[in-house]
């Protein structure tokens, strides 16, 4: 018999414990994936129970219901349009009146409401005595006193929530009471929105009502398509007026203001406080950690704590990966015939997988330390304490921690490290800017280049001087790209600093895992696609290399012949301003696969077969000696290499993230292009004027 | 005496009287509880100077200068020396 299904929303402030709650009742039976278009996550989970399957979704953390934040959206499109059967709001104990704030707006839902009182434990701690009776008895529902972090009252939750779908529970929703003179304008508002029966078969009315009073954007566009539109409008304008004459304040305010009302009242009947503690643990351990000398230094440790993390503690794992392919590789090359069928399963299809896998690690080891700092509350911290500088440049406090795992790092774990960040401004921006930071893989152009022109004294200091360009390139482009792109479009910075919590074990793995696992699925497959697409690219068409050529020379004749060396030659009077022919046209497409890949290419082309990317020495010598290159043009492509396209993992993982947005993914590939050109340009234009380094 | 709350200094204590700006701020403003009449403290200020920590309802909000400049407060008590 198939199980009937009930549908739960677990709605509540970020901090609140929600997570954890929604992990102790699901376990393992969940996933996480994207709400369509959007760069929110979706936590949906299983559980049967009494017979029943309970699908519970976690919603997004917010503080409030309006249409301002993607949060806020995604949380209330959620529940009016889905109606899930239940809502259950998780409520920081401790912290009882902000928290409230958002139970009020969800008590306009029409849908059964359950208030659980999660660390009810801490609230008593800090002395904070709750009378759950009483404060059912005032909500007109039931609640529930939990400890989410020792699971207790988990049962509880669920038993309430059968009862009440089986109507064993009888809850009577209470209302705020918004005063005479808002009510009035209420019902005249209603009695015009009564008549569209469609619109009140779709939307709750009361809710749709007080949103039209407070001019809710969403609404307003939902309530134009109606018949009856104008007439709302013109009531919605004359009772905003009234009103605002009437209270000397806009009417957000005012109903706010009722809805903190009615809290505080609850709160003065039910709430308890015996002794006010001045300096909790967590105020102590602040005064440490955003001390005004020790801030910084603190901040530093930690950011290398998660970078050590992610790279030294994942580096086994991805050496089995990367044996494992090997092993998988040169199996491939002893049992498949030589020809195209092995050089598909090798190049392309190992290749790829093993693309895929070899960044898995780096996004598991990530993800374990970031969710360790972000639910431990240090996260909020560390953008209190960066922020003063990010802001300046368009970016945000918390988008310090992706630009640094990218650098030396890897932009992959970089970009999905973004989901710190809630804002959608600041994460696209944050997105875009980390692939310019010079990742590992980066590293071996540039030893290559530096080996090869330039005297071992001054390596160093050009290495230096590229990290530092780094940096201010991607400080220039945020600015650039907040002024000119995101125009209007405002980010604040108003954030609660979270008391300071231990995390628990299983929430950090299960947080860690689900990431990981949505990289594998969402990324992975692309990732493998493009892979054998740039194996083709380079494959076909297969020209027969003349007889009298080495095994070399015929290499680099196949990549010449190439789609991939067709390409090269075609965009030749592109590159040619900046100081490039061919070879390093096609060597730079073929680091797009990923960026050490332009050494071998290079070393392919100039047939040298098989060149190490980590020790290129014979490549340095035959670069050395070839007319073409100098010193400047060494250095143009340099520039380009540090700018131009991120690797097609990154593209991926960067299209994923933004909300699986095309637009912004093309954007990605022309604002890199151009500023990568534009800077080779200047710098090899620039130094041949001057005649520097030719 | 009134103030705005960028104005106040560590430790000095203040209740809303207004609160300004655009739209989006102003609704910000109001879901993390500030309204007119909350108790405003400013516990701490970022070790380069912005954003500053401020305690309110029994919790921290952190904000910059320039977003606690749409709030304007009656200060309740003295400047401490810390």
């Amino acid at each position: 018999m198939k199980k009937i299904k009930i549908n739960v929303a677990l709605a509540g402030n970020p901090n609140s414990g929600k997570s954890t709650i929604f992990n102790n009742i699901t376990g393992a039976r969940q996933h996480v994936g994207n709400y369509p278009g959007v760069t929110v996550e979706k936590k949906e989970g299983k559980v049967d129970f009494k017979g029943y399957e309970l699908n519970i979704i976690d919603l997004p953390g917010t503080y409030g219901l309006s249409a301002y934040s993607e949060d806020e959206v995604v949380a209330r499109d959620f529940i009016i349009k889905e109606k899930p059967d239940v809502i259950v709001h998780i409520v920081d104990s401790s912290n009882l009146e902000r928290n409230l704030y958002l139970g009020t707006q969800l008590m306009e839902l029409d849908i059964p409401l359950v208030f659980v009182m999660n660390m009810s434990d801490m609230a008593e701690k800090n002395r904070q005595f709750i009378d759950y009776k009483k404060l059912s008895d005032l909500l007109g529902t039931a609640v529930i006193p939990t400890v989410g972090n020792k699971n207790l009252g988990t049962d509880k939750i669920l038993d309430t929530i059968v009862k009440i779908y089986e109507g064993k529970m009888k809850i009577k929703m209470v209302e705020v009471d918004y005063g005479s003179e808002i009510n009035e304008e209420i019902i005249k508002i209603t009695s015009i929105i009564k008549r569209e029966k469609d619109l009140i078969s779709l939307y709750p009315l009361n809710w749709l009502v007080i949103k039209v009073l407070e001019n809710d954007p969403e609404v307003m566009s939902i309530v134009n398509s109606y018949a009856t539109a104008s007439e709302v409008i013109a009531q919605k304008d004359k009772s905003r007026q009234h009103l605002y004459l009437h209270f000397g304040d806009n009417i957000e305010t005012i109903i706010a203001d009722r809805r903190y009302g009615f809290v505080s009242g609850a709160c003065l009947e039910c709430l308890k406080i015996t002794v006010e503690e001045r300096h909790n643990l967590s105020d102590r351990i602040d005064k440490v950690i955003l001390n005004r000398v020790l801030g910084l230094p603190i901040f530093a440790m930690v950011m290398y704590l998660i970078f050590k993390f992610t790279f030294t503690f994942s580096e086994p794992m991805v050496g089995w990966f990367e044996s494992f392919f090997e092993l998988l590789s040169s199996l491939a090359v002893k049992y498949i015939p030589d020809g195209l069928v092995q050089s598909f399963v090798v190049d392309g299809l190992i290749g790829g997988v093993g693309g895929v896998l070899g960044f898995f690690p780096l996004v598991l080891f990530m993800f374990f330390a970031i969710a360790f700092f972000e639910d431990s509350g240090y996260m909020a911290r560390a953008a209190f304490v960066m922020d003063r500088i990010m802001s300046k440049f368009g970016l945000h406090g918390k988008s310090f921690l992706p630009m640094m795992i990218s650098t030396n790092g890897c932009a992959v774990p970089g970009i999905m490290a973004t989901r710190t960040l809630s804002n959608k401004r600041d994460r696209l921006i944050t997105m875009m800017v980390t692939p310019f930071m010079i990742c590992g893989a980066k590293l071996p152009i540039f030893a290559l280049f530096i080996g090869a022109f330039f005297s071992a004294e001054y390596g160093a200091d050009i290495m230096f001087i590229m990290y530092i360009l780094s940096v201010i390139i991607a400080f220039v482009s945020a600015w650039v790209l907040k002024k000119l792109v995101f125009q209007g479009e405002t980010s604040h910075f108003v954030m609660e600093l979270p008391p300071y919590r231990l995390p628990s074990f299983t929430g950090l793995l299960l947080k860690m895992w689900e990431r990981g696992r949505l990289y594998l699925k969402k990324a992975g497959t692309i990732i493998v696609v493009i892979s054998i697409m740039i194996w083709a690219g380079f494959t076909f068409p297969i020209k027969e290399a003349p007889d009298s050529l080495t095994d070399e020379a015929a290499a680099s004749f196949q990549i010449e012949e190439s789609y991939a060396g067709r390409i090269g030659k075609f965009i030749e009077s592109v590159v040619r301003p900046i100081g490039m022919d061919w070879r390093g046209g096609v060597a730079l497409i073929a680091g797009v696969a990923a960026k050490e890949v332009v050494v071998s290419t290079l070393g392919t082309i100039y047939s040298l077969g098989e060149v190490d990317a980590e020790a290129p020495d014979s490549l340095k010598e035959v670069l050395q000696k070839d007319k073409f290159w100098n010193p400047l043009k060494a250095v143009a492509f340099l520039m380009f290499s540090l700018i131009y396209l991120p690797c097609f993992v990154a593209m991926a993982v960067f299209y994923r993230e933004s909300g699986s947005s095309i637009k912004w993914t093309f954007f990605l590939i022309f604002w890199t292009s151009v500023m990568a050109w534009g800077a080779a340009f200047i710098v090899y234009q620039g130094g041949t004027l001057l005649g520097i380094g030719v | 005496m009134e103030k705005r709350l960028n104005e106040l200094s560590i430790n000095q204590k203040g209740k809303v009287t207004d609160i300004y700006g655009q739209q989006e701020l102003i609704k910000k403003f109001l879901d993390m509880g500030i309204i007119r009449g909350t108790e405003i403290e400013v516990v701490k200020v970022a070790p380069l100077g912005d954003p500053i920590d401020i305690k309110i309802r029994g919790y921290h909000l952190s904000l910059r200068r320039n977003e606690a400049v749409n709030i304007s407060v009656m200060v309740l008590n003295k400047e401490e020396r810390i």
